[in-house]
Order: C-alpha cells, then sequence, then structure tokens
C-alpha cells in the first residue's frame, strides 16, 4: 500500500525538492504551501495521511498549531519536522511533542532514509497506482 | 539541504501553478509519470522557482485566475525569459481567450475538464516545435496563382511557419529588398517567367536566402533559365504538402548550417 506524506513548506524550491525525492521514493505527495492550504488539502483528501512533513517555520501559523490542528482529524498521523537552526520552534534543536526532527542541511538520502524508519520501508514502483477519478 | 537535483531532469519537465492546492496534487499526481513536475501556489513562486531552476521547463500548466499575479501575466514574464517554454491555461472563468505578447491566442483549457484532456493537450503541445515569433522561420510566398499561394500559405503556417506573401515580381522584391527577415523564398516560376528572375536578384544579393522555385520545367530546364552554376532548388508542381514541407525543413536547416 502506497503511503501518502503531506509536506508543507512555504519555501517554493525547498517544497518542490522535498517533493521530488518523495515522488522518486514512490511516496504519494500532497503539497501545501502554507498551513491553511494544508488544512483544505487535508480536508479534501479522503484516504489516510501517514505523515505529515513540516518546516518549523511557517509564517501564517506555528508549526506545533498546524500540527495540532491536523492530528484532531487524523491522530494516527506521524510528523517530520524539519528543523531550521536559523529558526528554531523553541529551544534550538527540540522536536515538538510526538514529532521527529530532522536538522537542516541534510541530503536527499537522509530524508529517504528517515522515511524509511518512520513509514518501513517504501513500496515498489509496481504497486503505484492512480487512484484519483478524472475530471 | 542538496538541491542540485533540481537541475537534473530527464522527463519534460512541467511547471503547475494554481492557488487551488488540491488540484495541483491531482494534477500532480496524474501527470508524474511521464512528467518532471515542479509546483507552485501563486505567480510569484512559479517566477522564483523559474529563476532558479536552471534546467528546461518545456511547460508552463498555470492557472489563469490567481490572486495576485495573474497566469497572462504570469506567462509573459516566463516566457520572456524562457522562449522555449510553452504553455497551457486554466480558466475557472468565461475569459476572453488569452493572448501571448505578440497577440496570438495561448492555449487554454476550461475548467471542470477531464484530466485526460489535459494530458493530452500537453502532448501536443510538447510534440509541437519550440517556435517563438522571433526564432520562427519566415518565408516569402511568391506566386501569381491565387488558389496555389494560398495553398502553400495554409500549409506553412499550420507548421509553425510566418509567411509573407507576394503576387508579383514588384511585390516580392519589395519585400526581400526591406529590412526584415527572410528566411527562404518559395516562388512559382509564374507565367511570365518572373520567378526565374526573382531568384536570380534573391541569388546576386548579399543575403543568405536560398529560392525554392515551383515549376512544371525539369531542374535542367531550370538550370538553363536561371543560368545558375548549380541546379535551382526546385518542387516540381503539384506537390504534396510532406514534399513542400520535406523540402522547406531541408533547405532551412541548410541554412542554419551554413549560418553557423
Amino acid at each position: 500500500m502506497t503511503k501518502t506524506i503531506l509536506v508543507i513548506e512555504d519555501d517554493v524550491l525547498l517544497r518542490n525538492v522535498f517533493v521530488k525525492v518523495l515522488v522518486r521514493e514512490n511516496y504519494d505527495v500532497l503539497e501545501a504551501d502554507s498551513a491553511i492550504e494544508a488544512l483544505q488539502v487535508s480536508r479534501g483528501h479522503d484516504g489516510t495521511i501517514n505523515l505529515l512533513i513540516v518546516g518549523s517555520f511557517l509564517q501564517t501559523m506555528p508549526a506545533p498549531e498546524i500540527m495540532e490542528r491536523l492530528r484532531e482529524s487524523r491522530p494516527e498521523m506521524k510528523v517530520l519536522q524539519i528543523g531550521d537552526p536559523w529558526n528554531p520552534p523553541g529551544r534550538k534543536g527540540d522536536p515538538m511533542r510526538g514529532a521527529t526532527l530532522l536538522q537542516k542541511p541534510f541530503l536527499p538520502e537522509s530524508l529517504a532514509e528517515e522515511l524509511k524508519t518512520i513509514l518501513g520501508p517504501s513500496p515498489d514502483a509496481s504497486s503505484l497506482t492512480f487512484t484519483g477519478s478524472p475530471g | 539541504m542538496d538541491t542540485s537535483g533540481l537541475a537534473n531532469l530527464r522527463h519534460p519537465v512541467i511547471l503547475i501553478v494554481d492557488d487551488d492546492a488540491p488540484l495541483r496534487n491531482l494534477l500532480r499526481k496524474f501527470l508524474q509519470k511521464d512528467y518532471e513536475i515542479l509546483s507552485a501556489a501563486s505567480g510569484s513562486e512559479a517566477l522564483e522557482l523559474a529563476r532558479l531552476e536552471t534546467g528546461n521547463i518545456d511547460i508552463l500548466l498555470s492557472d489563469i485566475e490567481m490572486p495576485g499575479m495573474d497566469g497572462v501575466s504570469l506567462c509573459h514574464r516566463i516566457c520572456g525569459e524562457r522562449p522555449k517554454t510553452r504553455v497551457l491555461l486554466m480558466s475557472g472563468g468565461s475569459v476572453v481567450a488569452p493572448l501571448d505578447r505578440a497577440g496570438l491566442p495561448l492555449p487554454f483549457v476550461a475548467k471542470p475538464f477531464e484530466l485526460r484532456k489535459v494530458q493530452r493537450l500537453l502532448r501536443e503541445l510538447l510534440a509541437e516545435p519550440a517556435l517563438t515569433p522571433e526564432d520562427r522561420s519566415v518565408i516569402l510566398v511568391v506566386d501569381d496563382e491565387v488558389t496555389r499561394r494560398e495553398h502553400i500559405h495554409r500549409i506553412l503556417t499550420e507548421n509553425g511557419y510566418s509567411v509573407r506573401m507576394a503576387s508579383n515580381l514588384g511585390q516580392a522584391q519589395m519585400l526581400s529588398d526591406e529590412n526584415t527577415k527572410i528566411d527562404l523564398v518559395i516562388a512559382a516560376v509564374m507565367s511570365d517567367g518572373s520567378g526565374v528572375r526573382l531568384a536570380e536578384h534573391i541569388d546576386a544579393s548579399t543575403r543568405p536566402v536560398s529560392t525554392l522555385l515551383i515549376s512544371h520545367c525539369e531542374p535542367e530546364a531550370l538550370q538553363e533559365m536561371t543560368g545558375f552554376s548549380a541546379q535551382p532548388e526546385y518542387l516540381p508542381n503539384p506537390f504534396t504538402p510532406e514534399e513542400l514541407l520535406k523540402r522547406v525543413g531541408h533547405l532551412l536547416r541548410k541554412k542554419d548550417k551554413a549560418a553557423r
């Protein structure tokens, strides 16, 4: 079963790099450029969201708040927090409660490894299916 | 974080721009098997991404109505910086057909749409040669026979060439003497044989322009008529669109090679 990951990142370049790595690792990806968009995407997504990847600094809503808001409807969702040494959420290097922290800077390989640790092995490409309805 | 992966793109690259995140996600999911996808939630994000992306962006697939910069302005900006980028716009409202900077209509698809329709339009766009008004080849067609002239005009414009037309030698000389870009002349020999004189006129000038003569005559007879040292480029009349396009493509490639 393909795992679904929601990425919230307001840096467009970084968000596209995340998505590129996740697609390559055969995850289903949902992306949002802000907390508001993320709530909208989450509401519109019927299936499971296995993991939330969230930067520690979002312009529209603090990362802990968006995590809590999303977890209200998706309590099982795991969270990978991307730590930014220049914009720590609390004390430097402290992860949010219930989140795994991956500190910037990191290589795409490290991200892929971290995902495998959190979610288990990534699915084969052969098991990928498109489930969205056209139109 | 290593961002060098962004430059290392193999499939055609599509930049999806839409402020509707669920639609952006749906489009990406549907297209990511065949394309490298970049996505942006706004015009300004798209510009930032396009500025930092060192590889090609083959297609800009953008919504028209977005807060901030609209899709048409975005298209003008991106295509100004990346003339090879093709565009497919999406619109939720009943907008007037969007135009590019040269005033030519831009392809667009009305929302809601079948994803397969977008997929088909993208394939069609990629199959077309990436032409901009600047690098589109200009062909001067000189023919006194109006039906054939229109026929040639239609074949050439449908295949992305820019065409100028003249019905006689005087008009053609005026057009070819003007300081305008002409990459190739297609001339019928014409009832008074003036096509041959035009070929001579152009051959004698310094312009590196070939003339393709259309004639019932055999090439040897034409060579005698023109007095050229080599056989003139010649297309026997009647011809099929494929034959015409093949000769035109060949002559333009030859010209490009000579220019390099």
